[in-house]
Order: structure tokens, then sequence, then C-alpha cells
């Protein structure tokens, strides 16, 4: 058994000596054609990221909210929404706050925390209410955010 | 293992049958050992018990599904048949997923993080995404623990040069799999501004390009010592970093961490992903 695999890998190698040096002389043309998009990729990666760097500025996170929709399910209301960070920076520990209000009068207050919402980007949750929201004034507010 | 060998010959079927049964169990040992390298790194993080109740069951399908021709083929460059026998490499492939779903449970067991009282949604969640890893460990294990190493495919030109850049794959697989269920991952990716990420493709790439001369001198590589620096960079380091970027971009989409997202956060995770993986890629000819 020994035997036979020390052979094989003398095999190997020797035949390894023969094809380096045929394919030191003239590379394949897949291999080019490979290299040759992935020096585009590249290219175009860098080149993305720069055009990022130069247009974006020391920017703020812009947080907005928007309800999708409200589900109602064994006897508590769902509030489903997004929070949309339009602003180029990333705020962690994003701390949204959900009431509803009768007038001046706080009928139920709920909160919930996304640990990222980054620039440009999107995060979905849910606040869960006891009453219905379609009785009262709902109300989504991003109450706070950290630099991560 | 050569005085068995030499006695091969002059005896009969039984004796034969429990040489191949030891060195079959033997393999299946390698296969545990190799299967725990490999994946207790993942097995003792926690966002990756989380993802195995939360993530996508369709993306966790796919990986499980993705995994069996990519063990195939692994097995193929593993093995030290000269012949493609696709039947034996998907066999052993198989093993390697029942050895990586095997280890995963008895450690996730071991651990607690899997118990009885859970719904069993939950206990195939966080086995399914430990036993990918695991049976690429165990499959490595198997050649690896047993002496044998991982080689490109002695084939055609072509054939040859696929084959190196699936073992860069590999390779990138190997340790962006270990990083990417971090939270760490996209908070690097946050701490940084676009100025960092250029710098961290060129530094990746640049490190990359060390790997592959470093390999060259070992005298393992498909370069000869008259290839121009330019032609190795273009047909290597470009191409296995770009492999990289892909990889991490497969792994963070299936681990969940894309969604959502805007297009430069999706590329600045990838190249922080990117990094590792790329180290991954050039180093895989060492490593693996």
């Amino acid at each position: 058994m020994a035997n036979v695999k020390t052979e094989r890998k003398e095999n190997r190698s020797g035949r390894k000596v023969d094809r380096r040096e045929k394919q030191s002389a003239t590379p394949g043309a897949i291999e080019w054609a490979v290299g040759a998009v992935s020096a585009v990729v590249v290219l175009a990666m860098i080149s993305f990221l720069l055009y990022q760097a130069w247009s974006t500025r020391e920017g703020a996170p812009s947080l907005i909210v928007n309800v999708d929709r409200i589900r109602a399910t064994d006897g508590v209301h769902h509030v489903e929404f997004r929070v949309e960070n339009q602003g180029d920076a990333t705020a962690a520990e994003v701390l949204i706050q959900g009431r509803l209000r009768d007038g001046d009068r706080l009928i139920e207050e709920r909160e919930v925390t996304f640990d990222y919402v980054p620039g440009g980007s999107e995060g979905r949750a849910a606040l869960i209410f006891t009453n219905d929201p379609a009785g009262y004034d709902l109300e989504l507010i991003p109450s706070g955010y950290r630099e991560p | 293992m050569a005085k068995h060998s030499a006695s091969l010959a002059g005896t009969n079927a039984p004796e034969l049958r429990g040489l191949t049964h030891r060195q079959f169990f033997a393999g299946l040992a390698r296969g545990f050992g190799g299967a725990l390298i490999f994946a207790l790194p993942m097995l003792m993080t926690m966002e990756m018990w989380w993802l195995g109740f939360y993530l996508e069951r369709f993306r966790l399908a796919l990986l499980l599904i993705v995994n069996i021709p990519l063990l195939t083929l692994l097995s193929h460059h593993a093995g030290f048949e000269e012949t493609f026998d696709w039947h034996e490499d998907l066999r052993d492939a198989l093993i390697a997923c029942g050895i990586g779903i095997l280890a995963s449970s008895a450690i996730l067991t071991v651990f607690g993080i899997i118990t009885p009282a859970m719904p069993a949604d939950e206990i195939i969640g966080k086995i399914a995404i430990q036993s990918m890893p695991a049976s690429i460990g165990a499959l490595l294990g198997r050649s690896q623990l047993g002496g044998r190493k991982v080689e490109p495919e002695e084939g055609t030109k072509e054939e040859t040069y696929a084959s190196e850049l699936f073992l860069m794959a590999i390779g990138a697989l190997f340790l962006g799999l270990n990083m990417a269920p971090t939270e760490e991952m996209i908070l690097i990716s946050f701490k940084m501004t676009a100025w960092h990420a250029a710098l961290l493709v060129l530094l990746s790439i640049l490190l990359m390009h060390g790997f592959v001369y470093a390999v060259e001198f070992k005298g393992e590589s498909t370069l000869g010592p008259d290839t121009p620096w330019w032609s190795a960079f273009l047909r290597f380091t470009l191409a296995g970093y770009v492999i990289s970027i892909i990889v991490s971009l497969y792994v963070l989409w299936t681990f969940g961490r894309m969604d959502g997202q805007a297009a430069t956060q999706i590329l600045m995770s990838a190249v922080v992903l990117g990094f590792p993986a790329s180290l991954g890629a050039a180093a895989a000819r060492l490593i693996l």
C-alpha cells in the first residue's frame, strides 16, 4: 500500500514538472479571460467605493418610520412598520417608540430597539398594542440612536 | 500498512475484509476529528445557534444542496485515485455529510444548545447549519489526517486551472464561514468609511499575492519560475480575490446579513469578510 502511494506521488510530481514547463510558456485563453474579467470586477469595486468615499459627506442618520399594516392576532394588535435610514451614516440601537393617544390623553406606549439601521438601508419590526390603534391616534417616532 | 499489503496477495477474503473495515473505521475517526477541528469555532458561536432557527428555510436548504456537489468535487481532489470515479466521490461526500450531522448533533447536545424540549424545526435548523462546515472538515480530515494532500487535478491545462480556482474557493469558505456568522463582520463594515474599504481591498490583494508567491516558492504551484509577476497576479491573485468576494457574498446572503441593506453596505460587508476569505483562498494550497 505504502509503495503504491509513493509511486503515485512521484508520478504526480513528475508530471507536474512537465506540465509546468508547458504552461509557463503559454497560459490558456481561459486563464487570461478569467484574469481579465476579475481585473474588471476588482476595478469596478474599487471605483464604486472611491466614488462613495468622494460623494458621501460626513452625514448623520436620517430615520423615517412608515407603518406597513396593522394586524390583529389573539386579542392584541401588531403594528408592523419599517424604519428607513435615508442618511449616509449608520445608526445603532435605534429606539422606536409608539404611542396611542386620545386627544391629549396617553392610552398606551410601546417601544422596540433596532441593533443597527445602516445608511441607505431599512429594518422591519412590529409594536404590540392591547388597544386597537384604529380607535386612537397612532404615533411612531424614532427616539434616539448611537453611533456604532 | 506495508506489511499488510505484502501479505495481502496470499490471504483469503475474510482477512482482506478485516483490513478494509479497519481502514474504513480509521477513516471515520479521522473524519470526526476533521469535523471538530473545522466546525468547533462555529459550534461555539452563539450567532450560529440563532441562525439555526431564524434563517430562512429556503437558504438553509440551498446551503445543504450546494454542499453535496462541493463535497463530491473536494473528495475528488482529496483522494489519491487518479481516475475520476464519481460514484466513490459521491459516496465519500455523503459519508462526510453523515459525519458532519452526527458530530454537530453530539456537540450541540453536550453543550445543551439542543434539548428534547425544543421543537423539531429548531433542532433540525441548528444541526443543519452546523453540519455544512462540519462535513467539509470531515472530508478534509479523512484525507489530511491520513497523510494525503489536497491537490489540484492532473488534466488538461483548463482542468488544472479550474481545479486550482476550486481549491481557492474552498480555502475562502474555510476562513469565511468561521467569521461570517459573527456580528463583528457587519459592525466593522459600519465603522469603516468607503475609504477604509477601498484600502482593505488593496491590502487583501497585496497579501494574497504574497501567498500566491509563497506557494510558488514552495514549488507546489503550476506557475513556472519564468512567469512574469503580472501574469500570476492576473490569473491567480485577482481571480482568487473575485472568487473570495463571491464566496463572501453567498455566505452573507445565506446568513441573512444583506437583507434590507443598501448596495454600499453589502459591498462593504463583502470586502470585510473578503479579507479573511481571500487569505484563506490564497493560502488554500498551504492550509488544505
